[in-house]
């Protein structure tokens, strides 16, 4: 395996904003890797910056070698994009936006009408082949922009929130066309806010706040750093039943948010049932997972 | 050197300017009959009506000196719509662009693109307006086959202004100016449904400035066969003044769209 892209020192101002702190980061070939973080973390910056969108402020950005600000033309080239925002052509129809968008890449005609044809049925939208893009369902348009992305049969896939609005069903379609696209070989970069997602998806993640990394490595070993294997949740707790509890929960590692209480321990047996005779209204036992370790490190107060 | 005065256009921008044809395909329809109206009703209204009121002028009647300006405002109005609010349209409001430039179209394909549809435009207009102002017997001239050529040095200077003016714009409102301040004046001024020669000495000076005057010069010539003294000074002005806006228009737009 090999790198396929570099970031080093990755730096992006918005004016005076930092956005994206000096960050080093290593893509492997036909790895599937997250970005994750808050609102306004910087990940969508990093991929546009990826796909030549915007300019790299200082540090290093490559792609299969070539660098983003030296030759952007042939970097867009091995690239599939899914952007955040939705910008299907309005004008025209769900099939002609493929064939459209396969002639920016020079695709000719014959070969861009089969993958076009193949892929609408790929993603369940061939019956919407001539349907003005207006008349889409939210998560139709996102299954569109997904095959959008695939047209030009790219080696590296950036895919910036691809499930957002989807319903259950079109999720688990994407997630097994995504693990098939991966079997291919194809590298695929993903942000998500959707914890499950990144852990069931991603080889490798980092979680970003305020434009710098505060974790990375494989989601299953992130997940182990936090203090016990399991989470006991505790709802509608106030100030007197905290008191009762506490004496209970004081051993372990707990946090309290709102009226809720989170007990991490490798033994949650006993605590249920010491707790039991308080009677309390609800009691949650679950593994700990990608999320916990999220909000623990990024905090659960809400981003601007 | 065309490297360095246009950086970053390929050929690439033909297949912006198929998709526009793919829409503008869809609109067929309704794109059909009201170039031919338009000049049919400024010939009768303007041309026969009050010219019947109007001496000759410069050896012409009334309706065969306007005749030509039609022709050449067209070169002006078809690419000021469909670079500045189309493109306008499809920058901010439909991310089009957006769409585009996330593949290996450059920034400044696009907005070639944008110019080859704008120049498109008015060749459909103006040759719609052609046929038009042939049938009444108004071309004078075989040299009147010349105005395609004249179109797309035209069509591209004024589909550059347009794109070099709404890369400024904090909002689409800000169009308006554009079509009462710049267009609106050389429709009337610019030699247009008289002579400059009727304008103050000063405004005479002045109207060489405009765009317009040049175009509606050297069309008139082509359509009348009576070739003006300064036929090449104009075509030279046209070509120059339209190479500067289109650079201009590739650093602007480039510096509007990418931080
Ligand atoms: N074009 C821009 N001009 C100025 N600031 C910007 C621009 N785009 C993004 N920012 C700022 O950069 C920071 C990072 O934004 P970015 O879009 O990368 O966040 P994100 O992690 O993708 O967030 P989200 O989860 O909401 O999509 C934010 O503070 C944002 O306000
Ligand atoms: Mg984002």
């Amino acid at each position: 395996m090999s790198a396929i892209i570099v970031g080093e020192k990755l730096t992006k101002k918005y004016n005076r904003l930092v956005a994206v702190d000096s960050v080093d980061f290593s893509i492997e070939e036909g790895e599937l890797f997250g970005f994750l973080g808050p609102n306004g973390a910087g990940k969508t910056t990093i991929m546009k910056m990826i796909y030549c969108f915007v300019y790299v402020t200082s540090g290093k950005l490559t792609v299969k070698g070539i660098d983003v600000m030296e030759n952007p033309r042939k970097v867009k080239e091995l690239l599939g994009v899914v952007p955040q925002e939705d910008n299907i052509d309005p004008d025209l129809t769900t099939y002609e936006n493929l064939i459209t968008y396969s002639r920016y890449y020079g695709i000719p005609k014959k070969v861009a009408q089969r993958r076009a044809g193949e892929l609408l049925e790929l993603f369940s939208l061939d019956m919407k082949n001539t349907t003005p893009v207006e008349h889409l369902s939210g998560g139709m348009k996102r299954r569109l922009i997904l095959a959008r992305g695939l047209i030009n049969d790219p080696q590296v896939l950036i895919l910036d929130e691809p499930t957002t609005g989807l319903d259950p069903q079109a999720r688990h379609l994407v997630w097994q066309k995504l693990r098939e696209l991966k079997r291919r070989g194809i590298t695929i970069l993903l942000t998500t806010h959707y914890m499950d997602e990144a852990s069931y998806l991603c080889d490798r993640l980092v979680m970003i706040d305020h434009g710098e990394f505060i974790a990375e490595g494989a989601p299953g070993k992130l997940v182990s750093q936090i203090p016990g294997k399991m989470v006991v949740e505790l709802q509608e707790i106030d100030e007197a039943l905290f008191e009762k509890i506490e004496p209970i929960v004081g051993g372990n590692t707990y946090e309290r948010y709102g009226d809720s209480v989170y007990i991490f321990t490798d033994q949650p047996k006993p605590i249920i049932e010491e707790l039991s005779e308080l009677n309390l209204p609800r009691v949650i036992e679950r593994y700990t997972d990608l999320e916990d370790l999220f909000l623990k490190l990024t905090g659960r107060s809400l981003r601007e | 050197m065309i490297n360095i005065l246009f950086p970053n256009v390929s050929g690439r921008a033909f297949s912006v300017l198929l998709r526009h044809r793919d829409v503008f395909k869809k609109m067929l329809k309704t794109q059909l009959i009201p170039p031919f109206l338009d000049p049919l009703f400024y010939l009768l209204g303007m041309g026969y009506g009050l010219g019947a009121m109007i001496r000759d002028i410069e050896g012409y009647s009334y309706v065969e000196f306007i005749a030509p300006a039609l022709v050449a405002s067209a070169m002006m109005t078809a690419p000021s719509y469909e670079c500045g609010i189309g493109g306008y349209v499809r920058l901010y409001y439909q991310k089009t662009w957006d769409a585009m430039i996330a593949t290996p179209l450059s920034i400044e394909d696009v907005v070639t693109g944008e110019i080859l549809y704008g120049i498109s435009r008015a060749l459909l207009q103006t040759t719609a307006i052609l046929i038009v102002i042939v049938l009444f017997g108004l071309v004078k001239s075989p040299l009147a086959i010349f105005v395609p050529f004249v179109c797309v040095l035209g069509g591209a200077m004024f589909g550059s202004i347009a794109l070099s003016y709404i890369s400024r714009i904090p909002n689409i409102n800000y169009i308006d100016y554009y079509f009462t301040l710049v267009m609106t004046p050389m429709f009337i001024f610019a030699g247009t449904f008289f002579p400059v020669t009727q304008l103050p000495e000063w405004a005479q000076k002045a109207a060489f400035f405009m765009p317009l005057y040049h175009v509606v010069l050297v069309t008139r010539s082509f359509v009348t066969g009576d070739i003006h003294p300064d036929l090449w000074q104009s075509i030279v002005w046209i070509i120059i003044v339209g190479a500067f806006f289109f650079g201009l228009s590739l650093r602007l737009i480039r510096s509007r769209v990418m931080h």
